[in-house]
């Protein structure tokens, strides 16, 4: 690695058995054209700091593991590259929004909550309910890609560290959760609307949301959280009409 | 595992009233969030004109001296035009998250998607032609 380009990268740290709160440590790290800052931080526990704790898995963007806050941007660490930080400083920092476990780890676990809250599963319809496991759902291509999109999350955590309202609400059920509901909600094959609307409608559901449109920007996978919220803005406000003229 | 042997204690960051300084894209929204302000001061200065206008039967030119003292005072038309140039910032950044909000497919068997600039575009028709409407309207009950 002789002819690399250095970079200063500085690291957030917290080692809770013995810091009061998080401190900052500036390593010299080489890097090529290929460096992602997984990479990176692999090389500063090689070289510098054995101790430093960051999750990761794939090294693809496909296990969502990695998310932390590059430059105080939500990114996934192993689908960020030094090279278009060129001729500028880095600053790692774990995500935003999440209780801080050990230097880049944070505690997932309530994202990990809502998500399953939202019943992220297909609820088949009554008349469904005695279908043999052989015999297939039906669903025409159009009524594929309506959710497609929507499903593509990771739980990477990105968008919830980008959330502002999430920021000051931790009861706000956020993007992701919000968005998977919503690709449950318009799935032809579901039938658990009903049971999901009291997440949809509450007021940590979509109205929670206030569109800010910052968990679309960063999300790595191109999800578009927002306009799943806001989608799902309008089914509530159409749930509500309706059930305003045909009480139960 | 008991509560002895870990040495766990989860770190959680206060939140600062300055973080929608930190990124230029919360305080962009902190901004449009802000114009509602700026209209508040619209409602309440023509809420105002609507009771001079009420007034004026009894009090004779009341009414005048609303539009004569107060809205022509130079601080006035001042925060009217800064009101005009703020409601046209919240239209801009609002017009341009709208496709986000439609999801419209092509049509019954398209796997295609309807272009987020049609809503946009149509949301400028709109401003124009509701602009244009009220213009016209003012100028021929003048």
């Amino acid at each position: 690695m002789a002819n690399d380009k250095i970079m200063k990268i500085t690291v957030t740290r917290y080692r809770p058995e013995q810091d009061a709160e998080p401190f900052q440590q500036t390593f010299d790290v080489p890097y090529h054209n290929e460096t992602s800052v997984l990479e990176a931080l692999f090389y500063i526990k090689d070289h510098f700091e054995p101790s430093l704790s960051f999750r990761w898995s794939c090294r693809m963007a496909v296990c969502g593991s990695c998310g932390m806050m590059v430059n105080g941007v939500p990114h996934l660490a192993c689908k960020t590259f030094l090279r278009d930080y060129e001729g500028k400083a880095m600053t790692i920092a774990p995500l935003e929004n999440f209780p801080i476990e050990r230097d880049l780890v944070v505690d997932i676990s309530d994202l990990i909550e809502k998500i399953e809250r939202i019943k992220p599963y297909i609820i088949p319809a009554a008349k469904d309910k005695n279908m043999p496991l052989t015999k297939e759902y039906r669903q025409t291509p159009q009524q594929m890609e309506a959710y497609r999109q929507f499903a593509q999350c990771i739980n990477c955590g990105c968008c919830y560290a980008a959330c502002p309202q999430y920021k000051i609400n931790k009861d706000y059920i956020g993007p992701a959760a919000l968005t998977l509901l919503y690709r449950y909600d318009i799935d032809n094959r579901d039938a658990g609307s009903a049971i999901r609307d009291e997440f949809l409608s509450s007021e940590n559901g979509v109205w929670g949301c206030t569109f800010v449109g910052y968990c679309s920007e960063v999300c790595p996978k191109h999800v578009d959280p927002a306009s799943a919220i806001q989608l799902g803005k309008v089914k509530s406000a159409t749930n509500y009409v309706i059930k305003m003229f045909k009480p139960e | 595992m008991s509560a002895d042997n870990t040495f766990r204690k989860p770190y959680v960051p206060k939140v600062e009233a300055s973080w929608w300084l930190k990124n230029p894209f919360f305080t962009r929204y902190i901004i449009r969030e802000g114009t509602s302000l700026v209209s508040l001061f619209v409602c309440l200065e023509l809420l105002l004109g609507v009771f001079c206008f009420a007034l004026s039967d009894a009090h004779g030119d009341v009414y005048l001296a609303y539009v004569n003292g107060f809205l022509g005072n130079i601080v006035i038309i001042l925060l009217n035009l800064v009101a005009l140039a703020s409601c046209l910032f919240h239209a801009v950044t609002w017009f341009a998250l709208m496709p986000k909000a439609v999801r419209l497919f092509m049509n019954k068997n398209s796997t295609e998607l309807l272009p987020g600039y049609v809503p946009h575009i149509g949301l400028y028709l709109a401003l124009v032609g509701a602009t244009l409407v009220i213009l016209v309207a003012a100028f021929v009950t003048m």
